[in-house]
């Protein structure tokens, strides 16, 4: 659901509102989302429900564990399977089957392996480097106590603005949960994204 | 241990949230603007006019974004530089610093 990230629409050199960055669809945590493929282009629908959450390393350092097998992560009341963070690559290190680096996006440092297994994945690794922003998209794994991405799309950042958008996208997600939690616990009160939009819908909205 | 290790958090800031985080690691872009003395001036997204010192990098028209110790409220000792680009929105960079120091969201990113 939030693919919205994979390209920034504001205007070159615009003064785009950052209130436009949240209009159009809010994100309901109930919803089935798609996965998107490693090169952001077409939209495939995994088996099974995953929601592809934008986190900062902050919020997945101080996500909580399930209490069942301690493999999963809960990050404000949802479960936490598929992530997309952005940050710049550090330690990149090539082995026969795997790449593997460190990411930094400002708010901490987590380790991101990325399985080498066809051609096609090489070729995507080889086209960035140490100090390089980059888009993460994977899977948050814990093993032994220690939290890694298991990453099935690494991105070159182009556009600058993905990081900012990114990170909009992170606080916009984060107030989104947040809300859909306390009303969960408060039934008269029902979450709307939209009310955290504070632009108003365009007249030509199409049901 | 990385999980808990924060010294190299750096929170993103502009020239009027620059003097929370004085001596701390602080994260912004700015528009370059000239070069005097060995340091680097430019514009932040809120129209400060900040200094940075030990910039590896800068060039006219662009953005640059600038990782480092925030000396004082108008000034960052840089870490890092990087180039981005001039077609950076920075209106949406400026409202994200403002999110940032907010107190319903500042744990997302501080």
């Amino acid at each position: 659901m939030y693919n919205g990230g994979d390209h920034y629409d504001g205007n070159g050199g615009g003064a785009a509102n950052a209130n436009s960055l949240f209009s159009g669809g809010g994100f309901m945590p109930s919803q089935t989302t798609n996965t998107p493929e490693g090169s952001g282009g077409g939209i495939t629908k995994t088996r099974g429900a995953q929601t592809l959450l934008p986190l900062t390393v902050k919020q997945i350092m101080d996500a909580s564990q399930t209490n069942d097998d301690k493999s999963s992560f809960v990050v404000n009341g949802t479960e936490v399977s598929t992530v997309r963070l952005v940050g710049r690559m550090m330690n990149k290190a090539e082995r026969i089957t795997d790449v593997r680096f460190i990411l930094d996006d400002g708010t901490g440092r987590i380790e991101v392996n990325r399985w080498a297994n066809e051609t096609s994945d090489n070729t995507e690794m080889g086209l960035v480097k140490d100090g390089d922003y980059v888009i993460v998209n994977g899977g948050l794994k814990g093993f032994q106590g220690k939290r890694h991405i298991v990453a099935y799309s690494v991105r070159l950042v182009t556009n600058y603005n993905d990081i900012t958008h990114h990170f909009l996208y992170c606080i916009y997600v984060h107030l989104d949960l947040a809300k859909a939690k306390k009303s969960a616990t408060q039934p008269q009160v029902t979450a709307n994204a939209s009310t955290w939009n504070q632009a108003p819908p365009p007249n030509n909205q199409v049901v | 241990d990385m999980d808990m290790d924060a010294s190299f958090r750096s929170a993103i800031v502009n020239g009027e949230t620059l003097k929370m985080f004085v001596g701390q690691r602080v994260r912004t872009v700015l528009k370059f603007q000239h070069t005097q003395g060995g340091v680097l001036v430019g514009q932040s997204t809120d129209g400060h006019q900040l200094t940075i010192r030990g910039a590896s990098e800068g060039r006219e028209s662009h953005y640059l974004e600038v990782i480092g110790i925030a000396d004082n409220d108008q000034s960052i000792s840089a870490e890092t530089c990087k180039d981005f680009d001039d077609n950076f929105d920075a209106d949406a960079f400026n409202g994200l610093c403002k999110l940032v120091v907010n107190g319903k969201v500042k744990e997302v990113l501080l």
